[in-house]
């Protein structure tokens, strides 16, 4: 059977972003790149169960600027798709569904990731715990 | 072998129509998203209050028995819940022969990785 080219609606390019599908996309997003992420945390261990030598290796290689900005990046999206995980969780037990409460968890869920990402990075940069 | 009968035999092949039970998947997703909240909220808390990030002071970390089980039922729980996420993307995007290569390589890459995880963690435990 011939595949036929049919012409799409329009979505993307006409859709106005909004708080709805703009954290719905992103947690499928740091959701992908924490599974990525899953890579470099194996490496990290099995440094560690390496020994002195491969965690100085493994360390050097991740406190480059690109390994800095990417465990930075690791961070926020771990604390994002926690707390936008827990508001999927409040919705599983039906609640939280009306439009305005949509938009006020929405808020709380990037304002408490954003929070605790720059807490425990206070944390590990000297602040006290 | 199922005799549905407005499902041709080529369809039945192609895996085709409804998958018919897709509760199990969305269900272990939630059971190991809540099941990571208090790990994750332990485990970063105890992470984040090091002192430093030296080799001596992480591997003492992770070799003490409450954080080497708390992180190991992280570390498992995790590829788990991983696993199941990315299926779901990929069955999203991909369809055909792309779409079941990409699932069994997802699906081997996470039992291996997992495995190399957990195994490192044990290592530096026992």
């Amino acid at each position: 059977m011939k595949h036929i080219e049919r012409p799409l609606s329009p979505h993307l390019s006409v859709y106005k972003p909004q708080i709805t599908s703009v954290l719905s996309i992103l947690h499928r997003i740091t959701g992908v790149f924490l599974s990525l992420g899953l890579v470099v945390l194996t490496y990290w261990l099995v440094s560690i169960a390496g020994g002195a030598d491969a965690y100085a290796a493994m360390y050097e290689c991740l406190n480059s600027w690109i390994g800095r900005l990417a465990i930075i990046g690791w961070s926020f999206a771990f604390f994002y798709h926690f707390c936008n995980g827990i508001r999927h969780l409040y919705w599983d037990s039906g609640r939280g569904f009306e439009p305005e409460q949509v938009v006020i968890s929405g808020w709380i869920t990037i304002i408490a990731a954003s929070v605790l990402t720059a807490l425990a990075w206070w944390c590990i940069l000297g602040g006290v715990a | 072998m199922s005799q549905d009968l407005k499902k041709s035999p080529l369809a039945t092949a192609q895996g085709l129509g409804s998958a018919k039970e897709g509760v199990s998947h969305w269900w272990m997703q939630r059971v190991t998203a809540v099941l990571m909240i208090p790990l994750a909220l332990f485990l970063v808390y105890s992470f984040v209050s090091l002192n430093n990030f030296d080799y001596a002071t992480v591997n003492a970390w992770i070799a003490n028995p409450w954080i080497a089980a708390a992180l190991l039922m992280f570390v498992v729980t995790m590829f788990y819940h991983s696993e199941l996420g990315v299926q779901v993307v990929i069955e999203d995007y991909l369809h055909g022969k792309t779409k079941v290569v990409t699932l069994l390589l997802a699906k081997f890459l996470h039992i291996l990785l997992g495995i190399a995880a957990a195994l490192a963690i044990l290592r530096i435990a026992l």
